[in-house]
Protein backbone atom coordinates (compact mmCIF):
# COMPACT_ATOMS: atom_id res chain seq x y z
CA UNK A 1 0.00 0.00 0.00
CA UNK A 2 2.82 2.42 0.74
CA UNK A 3 3.91 2.85 -2.92
CA UNK A 4 0.30 3.69 -3.74
CA UNK A 5 0.22 6.48 -1.16
CA UNK A 6 3.55 7.80 -2.34
CA UNK A 7 2.42 7.80 -5.99
CA UNK A 8 -0.69 9.70 -4.95
CA UNK A 9 1.29 12.22 -2.91
CA UNK A 10 4.02 12.85 -5.50
CA UNK A 11 1.63 12.98 -8.47
CA UNK A 12 -0.80 15.12 -6.51
CA UNK A 13 1.96 17.50 -5.44
CA UNK A 14 3.11 17.97 -9.05
CA UNK A 15 -0.45 18.75 -10.14
CA UNK A 16 -0.97 21.07 -7.16
CA UNK A 17 2.09 23.09 -8.17
CA UNK A 18 0.77 23.39 -11.74
CA UNK A 19 -2.67 24.44 -10.51
CA UNK A 20 -1.20 27.05 -8.17
CA UNK A 21 0.99 28.48 -10.94
CA UNK A 22 -2.10 28.91 -13.15
CA UNK A 23 -4.32 30.32 -10.39
CA UNK A 24 -1.76 32.76 -9.00
CA UNK A 25 -0.64 34.13 -12.37
CA UNK A 26 -4.06 34.34 -14.06
CA UNK A 27 -4.42 35.10 -16.95
CA UNK A 28 -0.73 35.15 -17.92
CA UNK A 29 0.06 31.45 -17.57
CA UNK A 30 -2.33 29.09 -19.31
CA UNK A 31 -2.66 25.28 -19.48
CA UNK A 32 -0.53 25.47 -22.65
CA UNK A 33 2.32 27.07 -20.75
CA UNK A 34 2.04 24.43 -18.02
CA UNK A 35 2.15 21.65 -20.61
CA UNK A 36 5.34 22.88 -22.24
CA UNK A 37 6.86 24.06 -18.96
CA UNK A 38 6.36 20.71 -17.22
CA UNK A 39 7.82 18.68 -20.07
CA UNK A 40 10.80 21.00 -20.36
CA UNK A 41 11.22 21.18 -16.59
CA UNK A 42 11.05 17.40 -16.27
CA UNK A 43 13.64 17.00 -19.03
CA UNK A 44 16.05 19.47 -17.42
CA UNK A 45 15.66 18.02 -13.91
CA UNK A 46 16.18 14.56 -15.36
CA UNK A 47 19.39 15.68 -17.09
CA UNK A 48 20.66 17.08 -13.80
CA UNK A 49 19.89 13.75 -12.16
CA UNK A 50 17.21 15.25 -9.93
CA UNK A 51 14.13 13.54 -11.36
CA UNK A 52 15.16 9.88 -10.96
CA UNK A 53 15.07 10.12 -7.13
CA UNK A 54 11.49 11.42 -7.42
CA UNK A 55 10.59 8.42 -9.60
CA UNK A 56 12.08 6.11 -6.96
CA UNK A 57 9.93 7.69 -4.28
CA UNK A 58 6.71 8.24 -6.23
CA UNK A 59 6.78 5.66 -9.04
CA UNK A 60 3.84 6.25 -11.37
CA UNK A 61 3.11 9.46 -9.46
CA UNK A 62 6.28 10.90 -11.01
CA UNK A 63 6.30 9.16 -14.39
CA UNK A 64 2.67 9.73 -15.46
CA UNK A 65 2.52 13.56 -15.11
CA UNK A 66 3.89 15.66 -17.98
CA UNK A 67 7.22 16.10 -16.23
CA UNK A 68 7.61 12.30 -16.43
CA UNK A 69 7.42 12.57 -20.22
CA UNK A 70 10.29 15.08 -20.16
CA UNK A 71 12.23 12.67 -17.93
CA UNK A 72 11.62 9.85 -20.40
CA UNK A 73 12.85 12.00 -23.32
CA UNK A 74 16.08 12.91 -21.52
CA UNK A 75 16.83 9.40 -20.31
CA UNK A 76 16.17 7.99 -23.79
CA UNK A 77 18.45 10.57 -25.33
CA UNK A 78 21.29 9.93 -22.85
CA UNK A 79 21.09 6.19 -23.43
CA UNK A 80 21.05 6.55 -27.23
CA UNK A 81 24.05 8.90 -27.14
CA UNK A 82 25.95 6.24 -25.17
CA UNK A 83 25.13 3.62 -27.80
CA UNK A 84 25.13 5.56 -31.09
CA UNK A 85 27.09 8.67 -30.38
CA UNK A 86 25.88 12.17 -31.20
CA UNK A 87 23.10 10.98 -33.57
CA UNK A 88 21.36 9.62 -30.50
CA UNK A 89 20.47 13.21 -29.57
CA UNK A 90 17.95 13.20 -32.38
CA UNK A 91 16.58 9.68 -32.19
CA UNK A 92 16.84 8.62 -28.55
CA UNK A 93 14.10 10.73 -27.00
CA UNK A 94 11.36 9.75 -29.38
CA UNK A 95 12.45 6.09 -29.39
CA UNK A 96 12.09 5.95 -25.63
CA UNK A 97 8.72 7.71 -25.77
CA UNK A 98 7.45 5.69 -28.77
CA UNK A 99 5.09 3.58 -26.67
CA UNK A 100 3.35 6.63 -25.24
CA UNK A 101 3.20 8.47 -28.54
CA UNK A 102 1.80 5.52 -30.48
CA UNK A 103 -0.72 4.83 -27.72
CA UNK A 104 -1.91 8.45 -27.96
CA UNK A 105 -2.29 8.19 -31.74
CA UNK A 106 -4.04 4.79 -31.64
CA UNK A 107 -6.46 5.67 -28.85
CA UNK A 108 -7.10 9.09 -30.38
CA UNK A 109 -7.92 7.44 -33.69
CA UNK A 110 -10.20 4.87 -32.09
CA UNK A 111 -12.07 7.54 -30.15
CA UNK A 112 -12.47 9.65 -33.29
CA UNK A 113 -13.96 6.67 -35.12
CA UNK A 114 -16.34 5.69 -32.31
CA UNK A 115 -17.54 9.14 -31.25
CA UNK A 116 -18.69 12.18 -33.14
CA UNK A 117 -17.29 15.27 -31.44
CA UNK A 118 -19.14 18.52 -32.06
CA UNK A 119 -17.26 20.98 -29.87
CA UNK B 1 -26.03 72.67 -37.53
CA UNK B 2 -26.89 69.94 -35.07
CA UNK B 3 -28.79 67.02 -36.56
CA UNK B 4 -32.48 67.29 -35.69
CA UNK B 5 -32.76 64.06 -33.74
CA UNK B 6 -29.34 63.97 -32.16
CA UNK B 7 -29.05 64.74 -28.47
CA UNK B 8 -25.80 65.61 -26.77
CA UNK B 9 -22.69 63.70 -27.76
CA UNK B 10 -23.81 60.14 -28.45
CA UNK B 11 -27.58 59.96 -28.22
CA UNK B 12 -30.60 60.14 -30.46
CA UNK B 13 -34.22 60.82 -29.58
CA UNK B 14 -36.99 59.57 -31.84
CA UNK B 15 -39.64 61.94 -33.13
CA UNK B 16 -42.15 59.18 -33.74
CA UNK B 17 -40.92 56.48 -31.39
CA UNK B 18 -41.11 53.09 -33.12
CA UNK B 19 -43.41 50.53 -31.51
CA UNK B 20 -42.24 47.14 -30.31
CA UNK B 21 -45.17 45.46 -32.03
CA UNK B 22 -44.29 41.85 -31.27
CA UNK B 23 -41.42 39.84 -29.95
CA UNK B 24 -40.27 36.30 -29.23
CA UNK B 25 -37.71 34.66 -26.98
CA UNK B 26 -36.43 31.13 -27.49
CA UNK B 27 -33.97 29.44 -25.13
CA UNK B 28 -32.03 26.23 -24.59
CA UNK B 29 -32.43 23.64 -21.83
CA UNK B 30 -30.32 25.32 -19.15
CA UNK B 31 -32.06 28.67 -19.55
CA UNK B 32 -35.36 26.80 -19.43
CA UNK B 33 -34.43 25.46 -16.00
CA UNK B 34 -33.79 28.97 -14.71
CA UNK B 35 -36.17 31.33 -12.95
CA UNK B 36 -37.91 32.68 -16.08
CA UNK B 37 -39.03 29.47 -17.81
CA UNK B 38 -42.68 30.52 -18.03
CA UNK B 39 -41.78 33.82 -19.73
CA UNK B 40 -40.05 32.31 -22.77
CA UNK B 41 -41.98 31.36 -25.88
CA UNK B 42 -40.13 28.16 -26.56
CA UNK B 43 -37.63 26.08 -24.61
CA UNK B 44 -35.55 23.55 -26.55
CA UNK B 45 -34.84 20.43 -24.55
CA UNK B 46 -31.52 19.68 -26.21
CA UNK B 47 -28.67 21.77 -27.50
CA UNK B 48 -28.68 20.35 -31.01
CA UNK B 49 -32.34 21.24 -31.72
CA UNK B 50 -32.53 18.27 -34.07
CA UNK B 51 -29.57 19.45 -36.16
CA UNK B 52 -26.25 17.78 -36.91
CA UNK B 53 -23.99 20.58 -35.69
CA UNK B 54 -24.28 23.23 -33.03
CA UNK B 55 -23.79 25.94 -35.64
CA UNK B 56 -26.84 24.67 -37.51
CA UNK B 57 -28.71 24.57 -34.22
CA UNK B 58 -27.85 28.18 -33.45
CA UNK B 59 -28.90 29.32 -36.89
CA UNK B 60 -32.16 27.40 -36.62
CA UNK B 61 -32.84 28.95 -33.23
CA UNK B 62 -32.47 32.49 -34.62
CA UNK B 63 -34.54 31.66 -37.67
CA UNK B 64 -37.37 30.21 -35.61
CA UNK B 65 -37.29 33.11 -33.16
CA UNK B 66 -37.62 35.71 -35.92
CA UNK B 67 -40.39 33.68 -37.56
CA UNK B 68 -42.16 33.37 -34.24
CA UNK B 69 -41.98 37.13 -33.64
CA UNK B 70 -43.37 37.69 -37.13
CA UNK B 71 -46.29 35.31 -36.59
CA UNK B 72 -47.02 36.51 -33.04
CA UNK B 73 -47.59 39.98 -34.49
CA UNK B 74 -49.89 38.54 -37.19
CA UNK B 75 -47.41 39.56 -39.86
CA UNK B 76 -46.18 37.66 -42.89
CA UNK B 77 -42.47 37.42 -43.72
CA UNK B 78 -42.98 39.78 -46.65
CA UNK B 79 -44.30 42.49 -44.27
CA UNK B 80 -40.83 42.75 -42.75
CA UNK B 81 -38.71 45.05 -44.85
CA UNK B 82 -35.37 44.62 -43.15
CA UNK B 83 -33.82 42.13 -40.77
CA UNK B 84 -31.13 43.39 -38.40
CA UNK B 85 -29.39 40.61 -36.56
CA UNK B 86 -26.10 39.34 -35.24
CA UNK B 87 -24.42 36.53 -33.35
CA UNK B 88 -21.00 35.60 -31.98
CA UNK B 89 -19.63 33.28 -34.65
CA UNK B 90 -16.94 34.05 -37.21
CA UNK B 91 -18.48 35.92 -40.14
CA UNK B 92 -21.78 35.95 -38.15
CA UNK B 93 -22.81 32.78 -39.95
CA UNK B 94 -25.71 31.91 -37.64
CA UNK B 95 -27.34 35.14 -38.78
CA UNK B 96 -26.54 34.85 -42.48
CA UNK B 97 -27.68 31.24 -42.64
CA UNK B 98 -30.91 32.08 -40.82
CA UNK B 99 -31.57 35.00 -43.18
CA UNK B 100 -30.99 32.73 -46.15
CA UNK B 101 -34.25 31.01 -45.35
CA UNK B 102 -36.29 33.93 -44.05
CA UNK B 103 -35.82 35.76 -47.35
CA UNK B 104 -35.86 39.30 -45.97
CA UNK B 105 -33.13 41.87 -46.73
CA UNK B 106 -30.42 41.57 -44.10
CA UNK B 107 -28.13 43.95 -42.30
CA UNK B 108 -25.78 41.67 -40.35
CA UNK B 109 -24.34 43.19 -37.20
CA UNK B 110 -21.44 42.38 -34.96
CA UNK B 111 -21.43 44.05 -31.58
CA UNK B 112 -20.51 40.92 -29.60
CA UNK B 113 -23.01 40.66 -26.75
CA UNK B 114 -24.24 44.23 -27.30
CA UNK B 115 -25.94 43.17 -30.54
CA UNK B 116 -29.52 43.23 -29.26
CA UNK B 117 -29.31 46.90 -28.25
CA UNK B 118 -27.37 47.73 -31.43
CA UNK B 119 -30.01 46.14 -33.65
CA UNK B 120 -32.85 47.83 -31.74
CA UNK B 121 -31.19 51.25 -31.92
CA UNK B 122 -30.42 50.93 -35.63
CA UNK B 123 -33.85 49.48 -36.37
CA UNK B 124 -35.54 52.36 -34.56
CA UNK B 125 -33.44 54.85 -36.55
CA UNK B 126 -34.40 53.19 -39.84
CA UNK B 127 -38.09 53.28 -38.92
CA UNK B 128 -38.18 56.78 -37.42
CA UNK B 129 -35.98 57.98 -40.27
CA UNK B 130 -38.75 57.03 -42.66
CA UNK B 131 -36.78 54.43 -44.59
CA UNK B 132 -38.87 51.44 -43.57
CA UNK B 133 -42.17 50.84 -41.83
CA UNK B 134 -41.34 47.51 -40.26
CA UNK B 135 -38.04 45.90 -39.38
CA UNK B 136 -36.96 43.03 -37.17
CA UNK B 137 -34.15 43.37 -34.63
CA UNK B 138 -32.69 40.21 -33.21
CA UNK B 139 -29.64 38.46 -31.75
CA UNK B 140 -28.69 34.95 -30.72
CA UNK B 141 -25.95 32.91 -29.08
CA UNK B 142 -25.35 29.22 -28.43
CA UNK B 143 -23.31 27.96 -25.51
CA UNK B 144 -21.37 25.30 -27.37
CA UNK B 145 -20.59 27.30 -30.52
CA UNK B 146 -19.35 30.20 -28.40
CA UNK B 147 -17.16 27.92 -26.28
CA UNK B 148 -15.45 26.65 -29.41
CA UNK B 149 -15.25 30.12 -30.93
CA UNK B 150 -13.76 31.90 -27.94
CA UNK B 151 -12.48 29.35 -25.44
CA UNK B 152 -11.89 25.62 -25.70
CA UNK B 153 -13.72 22.67 -27.22
CA UNK B 154 -16.30 21.65 -24.63
CA UNK B 155 -15.14 18.00 -24.78
CA UNK B 156 -11.78 19.09 -23.42
CA UNK B 157 -13.42 19.83 -20.08
CA UNK B 158 -11.29 22.87 -19.23
CA UNK B 159 -11.81 24.22 -15.71
CA UNK B 160 -13.99 27.29 -15.34
CA UNK B 161 -12.91 30.14 -13.08
CA UNK B 162 -15.32 31.80 -10.62
CA UNK B 163 -15.30 34.97 -12.74
CA UNK B 164 -16.13 33.17 -15.98
CA UNK B 165 -19.61 33.43 -17.46
CA UNK B 166 -21.91 30.95 -19.14
CA UNK B 167 -22.80 31.84 -22.72
CA UNK B 168 -26.56 31.58 -22.98
CA UNK B 169 -28.20 29.37 -25.57
CA UNK B 170 -30.90 31.83 -26.46
CA UNK B 171 -32.32 34.13 -29.09
CA UNK B 172 -34.60 37.13 -29.02
CA UNK B 173 -36.34 38.98 -31.83
CA UNK B 174 -38.44 42.14 -31.90
CA UNK B 175 -40.57 43.51 -34.72
CA UNK B 176 -40.40 47.31 -34.78
CA UNK B 177 -43.36 48.99 -36.44
CA UNK B 178 -43.89 52.64 -37.29
CA UNK B 179 -47.50 52.37 -36.16
CA UNK B 180 -49.41 50.27 -33.68
CA UNK B 181 -49.62 49.90 -29.96
CA UNK B 182 -47.13 48.67 -27.42
CA UNK B 183 -43.98 49.85 -25.71
CA UNK B 184 -41.91 52.25 -27.77
CA UNK B 185 -38.25 52.97 -28.25
CA UNK B 186 -37.98 56.62 -27.33
CA UNK B 187 -34.25 57.23 -27.45
CA UNK B 188 -30.90 55.49 -27.62
CA UNK B 189 -27.30 56.15 -26.67
CA UNK B 190 -24.59 54.58 -28.78
CA UNK B 191 -21.48 53.65 -26.88
CA UNK B 192 -17.83 54.39 -27.42
CA UNK B 193 -15.27 51.60 -27.27
CA UNK B 194 -13.74 51.64 -23.80
CA UNK B 195 -10.67 49.62 -22.83
CA UNK B 196 -9.18 50.00 -19.39
CA UNK B 197 -6.54 47.34 -19.98
CA UNK B 198 -8.26 44.18 -18.77
CA UNK B 199 -7.01 41.18 -20.72
CA UNK B 200 -8.53 38.17 -18.90
CA UNK B 201 -11.10 36.63 -21.22
CA UNK B 202 -12.38 34.57 -18.29
CA UNK B 203 -13.48 37.82 -16.63
CA UNK B 204 -15.28 39.78 -19.32
CA UNK B 205 -17.72 41.34 -16.85
CA UNK B 206 -14.97 43.52 -15.37
CA UNK B 207 -13.78 44.45 -18.86
CA UNK B 208 -17.26 45.55 -19.94
CA UNK B 209 -18.43 47.31 -16.77
CA UNK B 210 -16.58 50.60 -17.53
CA UNK B 211 -18.19 50.73 -20.99
CA UNK B 212 -21.64 50.16 -19.48
CA UNK B 213 -21.22 52.88 -16.88
CA UNK B 214 -19.79 55.28 -19.45
CA UNK B 215 -22.79 54.78 -21.74
CA UNK B 216 -25.28 55.12 -18.86
CA UNK B 217 -23.62 58.32 -17.67
CA UNK B 218 -23.55 59.75 -21.21
CA UNK B 219 -27.22 58.78 -21.63
CA UNK B 220 -28.28 60.82 -18.60
CA UNK B 221 -26.14 63.78 -19.65
CA UNK B 222 -27.20 63.77 -23.31
CA UNK B 223 -30.91 63.45 -22.62
CA UNK B 224 -30.90 65.45 -19.41
CA UNK B 225 -32.83 62.83 -17.58
CA UNK B 226 -32.58 62.32 -13.80
CA UNK B 227 -30.87 59.17 -12.54
CA UNK B 228 -34.18 57.89 -11.13
CA UNK B 229 -36.05 58.35 -14.44
CA UNK B 230 -36.12 54.64 -15.24
CA UNK B 231 -37.96 51.92 -13.35
CA UNK B 232 -35.10 49.63 -14.26
CA UNK B 233 -31.71 49.98 -15.89
CA UNK B 234 -30.51 46.57 -16.97
CA UNK B 235 -27.06 45.84 -18.38
CA UNK B 236 -26.56 43.00 -20.81
CA UNK B 237 -24.17 40.46 -19.38
CA UNK B 238 -21.79 41.83 -16.78
CA UNK B 239 -22.47 38.94 -14.41
CA UNK B 240 -22.01 39.17 -10.66
CA UNK B 241 -18.37 40.20 -10.93
CA UNK B 242 -18.98 42.89 -13.55
CA UNK B 243 -22.12 44.15 -11.83
CA UNK B 244 -20.18 44.71 -8.60
CA UNK B 245 -17.56 46.64 -10.60
CA UNK B 246 -20.32 48.70 -12.27
CA UNK B 247 -21.86 49.58 -8.92
CA UNK B 248 -18.52 50.86 -7.67
CA UNK B 249 -18.08 52.86 -10.87
CA UNK B 250 -21.52 54.49 -10.47
CA UNK B 251 -20.30 55.98 -7.20
CA UNK B 252 -16.93 56.94 -8.65
CA UNK B 253 -18.57 58.64 -11.65
CA UNK B 254 -20.94 60.55 -9.39
CA UNK B 255 -24.08 58.68 -10.50
CA UNK B 256 -25.62 58.88 -7.04
CA UNK B 257 -28.14 57.89 -5.86
CA UNK B 258 -27.52 54.70 -7.78
CA UNK B 259 -30.11 53.92 -10.41
CA UNK B 260 -32.52 51.02 -10.01
CA UNK B 261 -30.09 48.66 -11.60
CA UNK B 262 -29.69 44.99 -12.47
CA UNK B 263 -27.98 42.79 -15.04
CA UNK B 264 -29.41 40.19 -17.45
CA UNK B 265 -26.42 37.90 -16.84
CA UNK B 266 -27.19 37.85 -13.12
CA UNK B 267 -30.94 37.45 -13.63
CA UNK B 268 -31.00 34.73 -16.28
CA UNK B 269 -29.88 31.79 -14.11
CA UNK B 270 -30.31 30.55 -10.56
CA UNK B 271 -27.23 30.39 -8.37
CA UNK B 272 -27.63 26.62 -8.20
CA UNK B 273 -27.08 26.22 -11.96
CA UNK B 274 -23.28 26.37 -11.80
CA UNK B 275 -22.83 29.36 -14.08
CA UNK B 276 -20.23 31.04 -11.84
CA UNK B 277 -20.42 34.79 -12.45
CA UNK B 278 -23.60 34.57 -14.55
CA UNK B 279 -24.87 34.45 -18.12
CA UNK B 280 -23.40 36.09 -21.20
CA UNK B 281 -23.72 36.09 -24.97
CA UNK B 282 -25.91 38.01 -27.39
CA UNK B 283 -28.82 35.79 -26.45
CA UNK B 284 -28.57 36.68 -22.76
CA UNK B 285 -29.90 40.24 -23.03
CA UNK B 286 -31.99 39.32 -26.10
CA UNK B 287 -34.00 36.61 -24.35
CA UNK B 288 -34.29 38.54 -21.07
CA UNK B 289 -35.70 41.53 -22.98
CA UNK B 290 -38.01 39.54 -25.23
CA UNK B 291 -39.06 37.24 -22.39
CA UNK B 292 -39.55 38.54 -18.85
CA UNK B 293 -38.73 42.25 -19.26
CA UNK B 294 -41.15 43.10 -22.08
CA UNK B 295 -43.77 40.94 -20.36
CA UNK B 296 -43.42 43.10 -17.27
CA UNK B 297 -43.78 46.20 -19.44
CA UNK B 298 -46.99 44.89 -20.97
CA UNK B 299 -48.30 44.08 -17.50
CA UNK B 300 -47.42 47.62 -16.41
CA UNK B 301 -44.97 46.43 -13.74
CA UNK B 302 -42.25 48.30 -15.60
CA UNK B 303 -42.96 51.45 -17.58
CA UNK B 304 -39.53 52.86 -18.29
CA UNK B 305 -36.74 50.45 -19.10
CA UNK B 306 -33.19 51.21 -20.18
CA UNK B 307 -31.52 48.21 -21.80
CA UNK B 308 -27.74 48.62 -21.85
CA UNK B 309 -26.38 45.61 -23.75
CA UNK B 310 -22.65 45.18 -23.30
CA UNK B 311 -20.12 43.61 -25.65
CA UNK B 312 -16.50 42.47 -25.34
CA UNK B 313 -14.97 43.11 -28.74
CA UNK B 314 -11.95 40.82 -28.69
CA UNK B 315 -11.24 37.88 -30.97
CA UNK B 316 -9.41 34.64 -30.13
CA UNK B 317 -6.47 35.87 -32.22
CA UNK B 318 -6.12 39.15 -30.33
CA UNK B 319 -6.37 37.22 -27.07
CA UNK B 320 -3.52 34.94 -28.12
CA UNK B 321 -1.51 38.01 -29.04
CA UNK B 322 -1.92 39.33 -25.53
CA UNK B 323 -4.17 42.28 -26.42
CA UNK B 324 -6.51 43.80 -23.87
CA UNK B 325 -10.31 43.59 -24.25
CA UNK B 326 -12.06 46.58 -25.86
CA UNK B 327 -15.67 46.83 -24.66
CA UNK B 328 -18.79 48.60 -25.84
CA UNK B 329 -22.27 49.26 -24.51
CA UNK B 330 -25.34 50.60 -26.28
CA UNK B 331 -28.38 51.85 -24.41
CA UNK B 332 -31.95 51.72 -25.68
CA UNK B 333 -34.81 53.34 -23.77
CA UNK B 334 -38.11 51.45 -23.97
CA UNK B 335 -41.14 53.20 -22.52
CA UNK B 336 -44.86 52.71 -22.17
CA UNK B 337 -46.60 55.84 -23.34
Amino acid sequence: MVPLYMAFLVGGALCLIGQLIMDLTKPGITPGHILIGYITGGAILSGLGLYQPLVQIGGAGATIPLSGFGHLLTQGTLKAVEQKGILGVFSGGVEAAAGGIVAAVVFGYVMAVIFNPKG
Amino acid sequence: MEAAKKRGMQSVAFENPPVLASWAAVVGPKEGEGPWAKDFDWIFDDYSIGEKTWEKAESKMLRETVKLAISKGNYQSRDIEMMLAGDLLNQIVATSFAAREIGVPLLGLYGACSTMAESLALGAMLVDGGFFNRVSASACSHHHTAERQFRFPTEQGIQRTPSSQWTATAAGAVILDRLGSGPRITCATLGRVIDLGQSDSADMGSAMAPAAVNTIKTHFQDLQRPVNYYDLIVTGDLGKVGMAVAQQLFVKEGIVPQPNYSDCGVLLYDDSQGVDSGGSGCGCSACMLCGPLLKKMVEGKLNRLLLVATGALMSPTTQHQGETIPAIAHAVAIENQ
